[in-house]
């Protein structure tokens, strides 16, 4: 499935849908909360999923950040640009849920390697999926402040200035964490290239580029 | 062109289809460049969410989902609090009159005037960025309390002089209660605003509603207080400010943890 901001229509649509839908959310009106809830959603899910951590409960993470995201409705300021809130709030919910998994003993538990996430939708399969689980990986890869801005950036489609609102930094310090993150990725899979290419030449049965680039059929790709 | 320079036209916000344009020649040339432009314009994996999940978060809402009253604007939000200020202070007066302020000169009037304009606007405007998820912070909530638990203190002991007298710990103690009591009456009104908003920090948040309380507190002794001594000021008045920062940063912390 393309992500359903892929295109500059569909961003358009959510900027002018969005601001109307918490108007009406913060009126009262169940339809519109009901829809600003099918909107939304998708984008919480995934970047929640693309900026935390592996064997992260996401769909508990999900509820928590709603409900925050309901009790502080009052918050929001008719007439600005509704993403960087609702992405901020995600990003609290998702520093919070982190702290108390690890107060909870969550450092004990093993972590598995990152699993690509399953997919029923039909059209997401073969090369895209590669793709994008590569990308999950190049991109979960990167310090925290650069993974964040790289997935905002990315994902909701949100202008640099937005992306500062939301992460409550400059727009200096945004073009420059996503020019380190950008270099860093690069760097990574350009060793994964190398990697894989010394490994093939030594062995035709060797799999895999190098380290986190490795594991998963993304090497297919090359 | 260099690789470096698609990185940094990324990192600008410039859209794929607009990098693949302007840097046609060197992506012709490059063996890279095509390779993370491509992984870029590739959509993030769609994570498997319960089914149940969207309903549920939809149907919570909707059992609790009544017309709310938007935060007050920055500028809206350090008005009340100022008017607040001033509310209070005039309740005192109507109750107590002003023996304190008559002794003051003109020039510690104004200076004191200056300190609590001062400090309530930028408390006020440190709170309301506070309180919205998505607010830059232009300065650090930590410079404001510092400076509040700091500004007093430093204040009367450059404006008051030194007279000894008897009964310090009794007058103090009576000055003490009767600030914390101002300083109570105005962070239950300013929670009345706050609570509204986001609790992106409740130490801080509740530290600087605090701190608005304290001042507002000082300010009103300063009407009714005849004790205008270095040592009485600073110590006994600047405890009504420190007081009600900390029990301010208690509760806010207490609550965040609660919700």
């Amino acid at each position: 499935m393309a992500s359903p901001f892929s295109s500059g229509q569909a961003e358009d649509d959510l900027s002018v849908r969005l601001p109307a839908l918490m108007l009406g959310y913060q009126n009262g009106s169940a339809e519109a909360a009901e829809e600003l809830v099918a909107l939304v959603n998708p984008i919480l899910a995934r970047f929640l999923y693309a900026t935390s951590w592996p064997g992260v409960n996401l769909d508990d993470m999900l509820q928590e950040c709603w409900l925050r995201i309901h009790k502080s409705r009052s918050s929001y300021r008719p007439g600005e640009p509704p993403l960087p809130w609702l992405i901020a709030i995600a990003r609290h919910t998702r520093v919070d849920t982190y702290r108390k998994w690890q107060r909870t003993g969550g450092r004990e538990t093993e972590l598995s390697e990152f699993e690509l996430p399953p997919s029923n939708n039909s059209a997401h399969q073969g090369n895209q999926n590669l793709a994008s689980g590569e990308l999950l990986r190049l991109v979960s890869a990167l310090p925290d402040a650069q993974r964040e801005v790289v997935v905002m950036l990315k994902l909701t489609g949100m202008s640099i200035q937005e992306v500062a609102m939301a992460t409550g930094s400059t727009v200096g310090a945004v073009k420059q964490r996503a020019y380190r993150a950008y270099q860093s990725m690069r760097a990574k899979l350009l060793r994964g290239e190398e990697s894989f290419r010394s490994r093939r030449s030594g062995s035709q049965n060797s799999r895999g580029l190098d380290g986190e680039l490795s594991k998963e059929p993304g090497d297919e790709v090359y | 062109m260099k690789c470096t320079d698609i990185d940094r036209m990324l990192s600008e916000g410039m859209s794929i289809s607009e990098v693949r344009r302007r840097a046609a020649p060197h992506l012709a040339e490059c063996d890279r460049c095509p390779r993370v432009l491509e992984l870029m314009d590739s959509p993030l994996p769609v994570p498997h969410v319960g089914a149940a999940v969207e309903p549920n978060i939809a149907n919570n809402i909707l059992q609790d989902l009544a017309p709310t009253r938007p935060l007050p604007s920055t500028l809206r939000l350090v008005l009340l609090v100022l008017a607040s200020l001033v509310g209070i202070c005039l309740l005192w007066l109507l109750v107590m009159g002003a023996p304190g302020y008559e002794m003051l000169s003109e020039g510690r009037r104004f200076a004191l005037f200056l300190y609590a304009v001062v400090l309530a606007s930028l408390s006020a405007y440190t709170l309301s960025r506070l309180l919205r998820p998505a607010a830059t912070m232009a300065i650090p909530p930590s410079y404001i309390l510092g400076a509040s638990l700091v500004a007093y203190p430093l204040l009367a002991s450059l404006l008051f002089p030194v007279v000894p007298h008897e009964d310090f710990v009794a007058e103090g103690l009576l000055c003490l209660l009767f600030g914390l009591i101002t300083s109570f009456l105005d962070c239950a009104i300013i929670w009345r605003f706050v609570h509204r908003g986001y609790m992106r920090n409740g130490f801080w948040i509740g530290s600087l509603v605090g701190a608005l309380g304290g001042l507002t507190g000082v300010v009103a002794l300063q009407f009714v207080c005849t004790q205008q001594e270095r040592f009485h000021t600073s110590l006994w008045h600047g405890l009504v400010v420190a007081i009600s920062v900390a029990g301010g940063g208690l509760v806010g912390w207490r609550l965040a943890r609660r919700s």
